[in-house]
């Protein structure tokens, strides 16, 4: 009965937003978890395939669309959180269509679920369900007012694992040191995943990288190579503790910017080559988890198809989506931490051309209140043509800019609406307008971008 | 030509808040007025013989990292801080960097971790269950306003002879019992702001370089900047802490 209600109720709200004009990714999950707080665990419990869980502080949405779209490649039916709403609420939205009108689930005996789940959210969903697999993609510093320290994050997900009895088969990132710790723990079935090209890589650590000591005894790590801030083929000096034996490796053959890149990756028997149409090298890692993922999934997902999948996929939710207007090309980039937004930036200088960029900056809960994450940025690689600059913390954003010496032939900063930014910004575009803007951010322009008719609804 | 030397005290460890704003902000405020700056990173893998410092930034870190740096401190590191401080070099010390100048850090855990006593003060973690003091801050000071970001679990007390840094305004400041915010004596000074705290507070940037070149050249002027948009970010913070006129 009480499933019966809350889907109803939640059901109804969806429609509304639908009326008028709006996506419902948490707001009918909201409502049903109101009326009854154990119903998203009811049912991921009924999925007859079970839940393949992604987090991790980057990359959880791309990892997670990639990770549905090669099972869904397989004529396994997928329930996915595809609009990047992480939160329980979004995870139940997601899953409410799939209900009876007695809000009972209907799928068919060969349905899986593949969600992205928020880091501190994780404790809330496990033990109450297990997964089949549970995806680490990496751990950076982000929005230390809301998750606080890394070390805490790697403690609750230790102690989150532990709790599982070893039946989740683990899936990580073995080149970032803190994941690596994290699962050196855990006695159920582990597979790991890193990238590899010593040609591509350095050997110090970014500056900016926030994680240079030993996890288990604090000793400076040591690395052979580094791919990206902590990332990469490390050791301590101290205690010996070093990158685990990779089960799966993506070797880096091309990084074309921000418009795709090749890797290859050996699956058992089959050495598949993947041409990525995503930017940066953080989405090399994105498809070899996904990748490894799928294949260790038990689901019988043949290898040789991979490539072909992921070839055909195209940027997620705001995380380099395109659009065109009016002549001009628009590509819309999620900035929300140093780590992710450095990746950016760096893809954006390989361009090698000034380049015309807006960039939004919002204190909301889920951008993070604290803004003080924009001074580990190196804006200082930019070589800009014009720059437009907006959001509630436009002044924050300017200001770093300045202390970056970007110096843009059009400097333009002002806290209008999100519509007068963007009017702004394509004048002053010859042909390529980058924006980056923070979570909600990236919300308002891309709602701004479907009222105008650019960009579509994302699809639930 | 006037120079300075800036020592940026564990740019590593002491990191995760990006408070590596300040020392950005100290060197390019003083090179936009022709003042020569030099940066060194300081920490214990550094030979610090003939090393010379005027000015000297810590920033916050993450609970271990900050064991690391105070176990670094009991070295060399140490006695070249306490001799900066000594001879007067301008220090900022921010969050966790602030905490290990008091006479002792007690952790979450209970582990106590000593500090360098700079500041006559302790700073207690009262557990993990107790909220941390998070969120926008405001602060009087006697050089004005300073806003930020504080984002802290250790509670910190004052001794008789150090003074608090200013007055919270809004926010929490060092600790629930008082409404005192950070620690001054002679030119050293220690806050929990965040932000990066000097790019939006220029007029406490600008205190600092003028300390340091005062020390060369007693009546020292700095010239003026263009700070429209430094004072655009200060007044941001304060309008939303609903300090605005």
């Amino acid at each position: 009965m009480n499933e019966f209600i809350a889907c109803l109720l939640a059901r109804v709200a969806a429609g509304i937003l639908h009326l008028c004009g709006r996506r419902g990714t948490a707001l009918p999950g909201r409502i049903a978890e109101m009326l009854h707080s154990k119903y998203l665990i009811d049912l991921l419990n009924q999925i007859p395939l079970g839940v393949l869980l992604v987090t991790g502080t980057n990359g959880k949405t791309t990892t997670s669309h990639l990770l549905a779209a090669i099972i869904a490649g397989s004529g396994i039916q997928v329930i996915h959180n595809a609009s990047g709403s992480n939160l329980t609420r979004g995870i139940l939205s997601s899953i409410l269509p799939h209900c009876n009108w007695r809000g009972k689930l209907v799928a068919t005996s060969r349905a899986i679920g593949v969600f992205e789940v928020d880091e501190a959210v994780l404790a809330q969903l496990l033990p109450s369900m297990t997964p089949r697999t549970l995806v680490l993609t990496n751990l950076f510093r982000d929005q230390l007012d809301r998750y606080g320290e890394l070390d805490s994050i790697a403690r609750s997900w230790s102690r989150i694992l532990s709790q599982t009895e070893g039946t989740t088969r683990l899936v990580f990132n073995a080149d970032d040191p803190s994941l690596a710790f994290v699962a050196s723990d855990y006695s159920g079935e582990k597979i790991s995943f890193g990238v590899a090209n010593h040609d591509f890589f350095d050997t110090e650590p970014d500056q900016w990288s926030d994680s240079s000591l030993c996890p288990r005894c604090s000793n400076r790590l040591q690395y052979r190579y580094c791919s990206y801030s902590h990332l990469g083929d490390f050791v301590c000096k101290g205690c010996g503790f070093s990158r685990p034996e990779l089960s799966y490796v993506g070797v880096v053959n091309e990084i074309r910017g921000l418009k795709s890149s090749r890797f290859n990756m050996a699956l058992e028997q089959e050495l598949v080559e993947v041409n990525l149409p995503l930017p940066g090298l953080f989405n090399i890692y994105n498809g070899v988890a996904a990748s490894c993922a799928a294949y260790t999934s038990g689901l019988g997902i043949d290898p040789k198809r991979i490539p072909e999948i992921l070839s055909n996929t195209s940027s997620v939710f705001g995380r380099g989506e395109t659009f065109r207007s009016n002549g001009k090309v628009m590509t819309l980039l999620l900035i929300k931490n140093p780590t992710g937004a450095n990746e950016v930036i760096r893809a954006l200088a390989g361009l090698g051309n000034p380049i015309d960029v807006m960039i939004l900056l919002n204190d909301g809960v889920a951008d993070g209140q604290d803004v003080s994450w924009v001074w580990d940025v190196e804006f200082s690689m930019l070589e800009l043509r014009s720059i437009t600059i907006s959001g509630r913390r436009y002044a924050d954003m300017a200001l770093r800019l300045k202390y970056a010496e970007c110096n843009a032939d059009e400097f333009h900063y002002a806290h209008p609406t999100v519509a007068n930014a963007l009017d702004n910004a394509l004048s002053v575009t010859e042909e390529h307008l980058y924006v980056l803007a923070t979570y909600t951010a990236m919300l308002e322009v891309r709602q701004e971008l479907v009222s105008r008719g650019i960009a579509e609804e994302y699809r639930k | 030509m006037m120079q300075l030397s800036i020592g940026h005290l564990f740019p590593d460890l002491m990191n995760i808040y990006a408070d590596r704003g300040n020392v950005e902000c100290l060197k390019k405020r003083s090179e936009w007025r022709g003042i020569q700056v030099s940066v060194h990173q300081i920490n214990n893998e550094m030979d610090l013989h003939g090393v010379h410092v005027d000015l000297l930034i810590v920033g916050g870190g993450q609970d271990r990292q900050q064991l690391e740096a105070s176990n670094a401190l009991q070295g060399a590191v140490g006695h070249f801080v306490k001799h900066a401080f000594e001879n007067n070099v301008v220090m900022l010390a921010v969050c966790g960097g602030f905490q290990l100048m008091g006479v002792r850090y007690v952790d979450a855990d209970g582990l106590e971790i000593p500090g360098l006593g700079i500041f006559d003060m302790e700073t207690i973690h009262p557990g993990r269950q107790i909220r941390r003091a998070v969120g926008n801050i405001v602060i009087e000071t006697q050089k004005g306003q300073l806003v930020g970001y504080e984002n802290h679990g250790g509670q910190t007390y004052l001794g008789g002879s150090t003074e608090p840094l200013g007055k919270v305004l809004v926010g929490h400041g060092n600790n629930a019992a008082d409404d005192t915010e950070g620690a001054r004596i002679e030119t050293a000074y220690g806050t929990y702001l965040h932000g990066s705290l000097l790019p939006k507070n220029p007029h406490f940037a600008d205190h600092l370089i003028h300390l340091a070149c005062q020390h060369y050249e007693p009546g020292f002027k700095l010239s003026e900047l263009d700070d429209e948009l430094e004072w655009c970010a200060h007044n941001g913070v304060l309008k939303i802490s609903g300090r605005s006129d």
